[in-house]
């Protein structure tokens, strides 16, 4: 700080402290970002009068104004223009669009899935709180997708690492089958979807121009699906609404692909069965895993014994799974116990014992429609099946909630729960 | 040792652009951050404004005047991210005053707040002012130079800037925190 600045009346030293208690280091991507762009940019050309004019003949100089113009004209046309050989681009300037494609005046960067995207004026950008786990689908509404959004159109976005010694053209079949068996249909992929370029890269769209089904912007409208697979990272992009393939083509060509940085969950690319309790859920195959060894039912069975435990590895969140039989109570009925135990809990700080039942959040757990508890950085969540009420609780060491698993983060693995048939 | 790698950089050397990007980026988001009070616009902030200097520096005269053309491409950009903006986003947040916090901490605590509202309420251009002065501690002159504008105007607006954000400080002085309320 200039000490001159302490005697100026205009400086406020309160002003002073307040300013620096802002975050002073950039996030890692921007540098990221920025070098990755750097090779595609050109360098404006310098336009300055050469000293000695007339040491240059006419023809010189009309030669040199011509090169001038070539030379502007080309930056110009290399700033906008993209193409397989661009590299990964985020450039400075607007992308200028023909003239029924909108401006690319915004961007986008992804630093959880490694991309950058550029949209129109008028979009809004929502980035993803939960992530996309390897062999899931995405669904509308995910809280895994990244979304930019106008009154009548919506691009998602997200992306994922390829499994362990997966290929690119295993994880498009895999893509391809969703949750079925992969079909000669899929293993085909590479002929029967046509090529679309994304960025620097070259990928597949998959629904081009399919009719959007009910409950998204534009029933029976079109819908858009590319896909490719960058760096050992699959992306997936998406576009419904009032909207075309040249859109499309649009947005994409403007994407540049940079560093992931993977969420704790990233690599939960396995599936973990209880032994006692019959569900799965998906895990990182590196986690620390313990099966409980004594039914929740049990009388005078300890916490210990009760739950599978399974600790996210760089968090200090363990994830517990339990199931209780409902033994003739109604769903509703467990709940409001659950709540009532809750309430009657001195151990829990008075203000942290749950809201009413009534206002627990619904949430997605497998194909089902489970329902939250909170009790301030502590929460279970209960889900019925066959006659009984699975719990999964998200708990941690530490009250430091920097190190918790992002809860976003947990309700992705929480869809990607199954349960035993009867 | 900077000037050197400027020219380098104004030749299309990437790496010395890379080193100068590296030394910067964090000065570069710092000022962004502060003038636009939102982490995502102030990285757009931050990545327009070196990949515009990379893109502009071979017009650069002087070389050794590099810090303050970065910070004014800094400052354009976020004026950009400003405009881009339909409203500012409001933000709640609720401060629970625990009878064990002292007064000062409250009062702290209301003070950065109402400094937090007060300062949105300012024009992109009074802000920039306001933290290329208080922040990076240039004097009106150089902030008047980097910014490009006579220094009258600087001073113009950091008075009217810093009149708004002392009013609320000291009409805040007044405030009283729950312990001192009356029963």
């Amino acid at each position: 700080m200039n000490d001159m600045n302490h005697l100026d009346p205009a400086f406020d030293p309160r002003i002073a402290d307040w300013l620096e208690a802002d975050p002073d280091r950039a996030p890692r991507e921007v540098l990221d970002t920025v070098l990755a762009a750097m090779p595609s940019i050109p360098q404006r050309r310098a336009l300055r009068a050469p000293r000695r004019v007339s040491d240059m003949n006419r023809f010189a100089l009309i030669g040199a104004a011509a090169a001038i113009v070539v030379a502007v004209g080309f930056g110009g046309l290399v700033l906008t223009a993209r193409g397989p050989n661009t590299g990964h681009v985020a450039t400075p300037s607007p992308v200028s669009p023909s003239p029924s494609l909108p401006a690319l005046t915004k961007q986008l960067t992804s630093g959880k899935y490694g991309y950058v995207i550029r949209y129109p004026d008028g979009w809004h950008p929502n980035l993803a709180g939960g992530t996309w786990l390897p062999g899931t689908r995405t669904m509308w509404g995910d809280p895994a997708l990244d979304v930019i959004q106008s009154s009548d159109a919506r691009l998602v976005a997200a992306s994922q690492p390829l499994g362990a010694g997966q290929s690119p053209d295993a994880w498009y079949q895999a893509y391809c089958a969703g949750d079925g068996a992969i079909t000669d249909a899929c293993r085909a992929y590479a002929t029967t979807w046509g090529q679309i370029q994304i960025g620097s890269a070259t990928g597949f769209i998959d629904l081009d121009g399919a009719q959007a089904s009910p409950g998204t912007i534009k029933p029976g409208g079109p819908i858009f699906d590319a896909v490719v697979v960058v760096g050992g990272r699959a992306y997936e992009f998406k576009l419904d609404g009032n909207v075309d393939r040249g859109l499309f083509e649009h947005l994409l060509a403007a994407v540049s692909f940079t560093t992931a940085k993977n969420s704790p969950i990233a690599g939960a690319s396995e599936m973990y069965t209880s032994p006692l309790y019959g569900y799965s859920i998906g895990v990182d195959p590196r986690w620390t895993i313990k099966d409980a060894t004594v039914l929740i039912d049990v009388p005078s069975s300890t916490d210990a014994q009760v739950y599978d435990d399974i600790k996210v590895a760089g968090t200090d969140t363990t994830i517990q799974g339990a199931a209780w039989d409902l033994a003739g109570r109604t769903f509703d009925q467990f709940l409001a116990d659950k709540h009532q135990e809750a309430l009657g809990d001195t151990g829990i700080p008075e203000n942290c014992r749950g809201l009413d039942v009534s206002k627990w959040p619904e949430v997605p757990i497998g194909n089902k429609t489970g329902r939250q508890m909170t009790l301030c950085n502590y929460a279970e969540f209960y889900v019925e099946s066959d006659g009984k009420a699975f719990t999964f609780v998200w708990g941690h060491e530490t009250f430091d909630t920097t190190q918790h698993l992002d809860m976003n983060d947990f309700k992705s693995l929480l869809r990607t729960v199954t349960f035993p048939s009867s | 040792m900077q000037v050197e790698l400027v020219e380098r950089a104004s030749r299309g050397d990437r790496e010395a652009f890379t080193s100068l990007a590296a030394t910067h980026v964090d000065r570069c988001y710092a000022v962004a951050y502060r003038i636009l009070r939102d982490p995502h616009r102030a990285q757009d902030a931050t990545q327009q404004a070196l990949l515009g200097a990379w893109r502009d520096l071979p017009t650069l005269r002087d070389p050794e005047r590099f810090d303050a053309w970065l910070h004014r491409l800094v400052v354009h950009a976020c004026y950009t991210e400003a405009r881009g903006e339909r409203r500012w986003t409001a933000r709640v947040r609720v401060i629970d005053f625990d009878a064990s916090v002292s007064p000062d901490v409250a009062r702290s605590v209301a003070d950065r707040d109402e400094l937090e509202t007060a300062f949105r309420r300012l024009s992109p251009e009074q802000r920039a002012v306001v933290v290329l002065h208080h922040h990076l501690g240039y004097p009106l002159t150089e902030v008047a130079e980097t910014l490009g504008i006579p220094v009258g105007t600087a001073r113009s607006r950091l008075h009217y800037a810093v009149r708004q954000l002392r009013a609320v400080l000291d009409e805040g002085s007044t405030l009283v925190t729950s312990e001192e309320r009356p029963a």
